[in-house]
């Protein structure tokens, strides 16, 4: 491989452990990012996403691995060497300092000429929506305002990768939503190099270019988001991100593509290398995509007790007791929740292309 | 019944704000007798002792002595003082329990204890009657408060702001001089004020280790008191309750100050 098709950003076997644990908080992660990508680190907490986001920030060191940027490692570099923007979940924004002076403060830091530090920082400023509040302090601002201003800061002096560690978490869930829109606008016109951390599965999904799942110091997968979604790697990532049913299933000997389950035997047209005979699978399918249907369906379809109705406004989860005692989730609009009172016998079906398969031990 | 507001408790107040006052009043209606001894009421009212205080020089250079000795034991208990607090807020370390309790030793340790270990000790090293080794003194004195004062405030510091700083391209020491210090500062100060009363306000230590060359303003009224019962104490008296009265309102002035912004 030559410098040129290395990787922008490359993490190579990074092993973090902490003394007094017996299993380590990053255990062996191997991550390229591409130049201007927007990556996610997904995962519940405990997952090790944040500590990996320390590690390339410079604020922990890795215990084994190398972090790679443009082919050079800068394990060893402090973090005011690395020149990586960084944003906080609590704004950590200077409180003596103005709106204006906290985005000054990393051009300063450069020795930018005065009369350039004014002209960038106004631009940023502008950029975020701030202009009129440069002169106020960060405690005379709104949380959406105060991360508006944190970000600003990260961006102004043009680094090559910025971190951000659940920047949005404080904020109330429409503001979270703007700002997502925001954050992904700026990094496609600005170009950046962004490694986002975040437990929150539904702004993953809508900002990034590729998610990586976190699953106890690994990472499970890393793909773009709707193959995530589509097609999980493993059990973990399917029930982590979005809602799933998990059906666990055994391939059936001789047939291509077939699976036996508690609920029938079910198509699969996706996964089928791990469909060899008789292996034990795990078969998931998204509860939107399971469908209602005005007759028995033998094959990829079940007639279901309903359970429970939730009425989450725009759609309705039914969930119901298959064959087998089998539960099965889906949702449907709320007009055909009409005929899905708890007790009253549904058949249901879905799509063969829909049905994702596992191997039953991941 | 404890309602802000009820009479009682505002009587009490008032009470017990006089009983704290009373003897302070006496003492300075005393500073404007006229005569060379102390009494009670005055027969006139005059300025006569502030004038023999001002041009006495047994009684200035004393008052200079405790300003030089406040100030320099204050600068010296924050310069032990404040990397101590930070690596105590900061890192966990083997004897940490022990070694806080040192720190806070002088608290609990009778001043006279002290007092007599720092003149037998000072003795044998050379530092007695002179100011140096007031100071020290003092400074040894004061460092319980000042660390207290220092580490509430380090523990109410919020730590990200020193990663903010590094990851806007600032190095510790940067980080320390932009960031930490303008944030601590009114803090330190505060504890820096602290430690200037302790060794203004300090007379055990002081009687038995400053000696003529290095008296405080304490040792001299203390002085005064059993050999002369000269007014000028009354005098003396009367500004330095003015001078402490100053700095406590200085200090609260600031703290509410600092307070204000957090209130938004």
């Amino acid at each position: 491989m030559t410098e040129n098709d290395a990787p922008f950003l490359r993490l190579d076997a990074i092993v973090k452990r902490y003394p007094g644990t017996p299993a380590p908080a990053v255990d062996g992660i191997s991550v390229d990012i591409q130049r201007g990508e927007f990556v996610s680190l997904l995962g519940p907490s405990g997952s090790g996403k944040t500590t990996t986001l320390l590690m390339i920030a410079g604020f922990e060191l890795p215990s084994e691995g190398r972090i790679l940027l443009e082919g050079r490692d800068i394990v060893g570099l402090p973090p005011h060497r690395r020149n990586f923007g960084m944003v906080f979940q609590n704004y950590a924004l200077f409180p003596h300092m103005t709106v204006a002076q906290n985005v000054a403060y990393p051009l300063e830091l450069r020795k930018i000429p005065t009369a350039e530090v004014r002209a960038t920082v106004g631009r940023y400023l502008e950029m975020v929506g701030l202009s009129g509040l440069a002169g106020r302090r960060p405690t005379e601002l709104s949380g959406g305002q105060q991360q508006r201003v944190a970000l600003a800061r990260a961006l102004v002096f043009s680094p090559p990768v910025v971190l951000m560690d659940e920047p949005l978490g404080a904020l109330d869930k429409n503001l979270r939503e703007q700002l997502q829109v925001e954050i992904k606008e700026l990094q496609k016109s600005l170009g950046i190099t962004l490694i986002y951390v975040t437990h929150d599965q539904s702004e993953a999904m809508t900002m990034s270019d590729r998610i990586a799942v976190f699953n106890h110091g690994r990472i499970d997968q890393i793909a773009p988001p709707d193959r995530i979604y589509r097609r999980p790697a493993t059990r973990f990532v399917g029930e982590f991100v979005g809602d799933s049913n998990m059906i666990e299933g055994r391939a059936i000997a001789g047939e291509i593509g077939l699976a036996d389950s508690p609920l029938g035997r079910i198509t699969c047209t996706d996964g089928t290398s791990v469909l060899t005979s008789g292996q034990p699978v795990l078969v998931m399918i998204r509860p939107e995509l399971v469908r209602l249907s005005n007759r028995p369906t033998p094959q990829n379809g079940a007639r279901l007790v309903v359970s429970r109705t939730t009425n989450y406004g725009d759609r309705v989860l039914v969930e119901g007791i298959g064959p087998n005692d089998t539960p099965l989730r889906l949702r449907v609009s709320a007009r055909e929740a009409e005929d899905c009172r708890p007790g009253s016998q549904i058949d249901v079906a879905w799509d063969p292309e829909d049905v994702h398969v596992l191997p039953r031990s991941a | 019944m404890f309602n802000g507001s009820g009479t009682l408790s505002r009587t009490l107040a008032v009470l017990v704000a006089l009983f704290i006052l009373i003897p302070m009043l006496l003492v300075a209606v005393m500073s404007f007798g006229q005569g060379s001894s102390l009494r009670f009421p005055p027969q006139s009212f005059t300025l006569d002792s502030y004038a023999a205080y001002f041009k006495s020089s047994s009684w200035t250079i004393p008052t200079l002595n405790s300003f030089v000795i406040g100030a320099f034991s204050a600068i010296l208990a924050l310069a032990i003082t404040t990397p101590a607090a930070f690596a105590f807020t900061l890192y966990d370390f083997r004897g940490k329990r022990l070694i806080r309790l040192l720190v806070m030793m002088p608290l609990m340790v009778p001043f006279i204890v002290m007092a007599l270990a720092y003149f037998f000790f000072f003795g044998r090293i050379g530092l007695l009657n002179t100011m140096a080794g007031v100071i020290i003194a003092h400074a040894c004195l004061s460092i319980p408060i000042v660390f207290l004062i220092q580490s509430a405030s380090l523990k109410g510091f919020d730590w990200t702001l020193v990663r903010a700083s590094q990851a806007c391209g600032a190095g510790a020491f940067t980080t320390f001089r932009r960031i930490c210090l303008p944030i601590l500062r009114p803090s330190f100060l505060v504890a820096g004020l602290f430690a200037f009363i302790t060794s203004f306000d300090e007379t055990v230590v002081a009687l038995f280790i400053s000696g003529r060359a290095a008296s405080t303003l304490p040792r001299r009224m203390f002085e005064s008191v059993r050999q002369e019962s000269d007014p000028i104490v009354a005098v003396v008296s009367t500004l330095l309750f003015g001078v402490v009265a100053a700095v406590a309102l200085i200090v609260a002035a600031r703290q509410r100050r600092a307070a204000r912004p957090a209130n938004r």
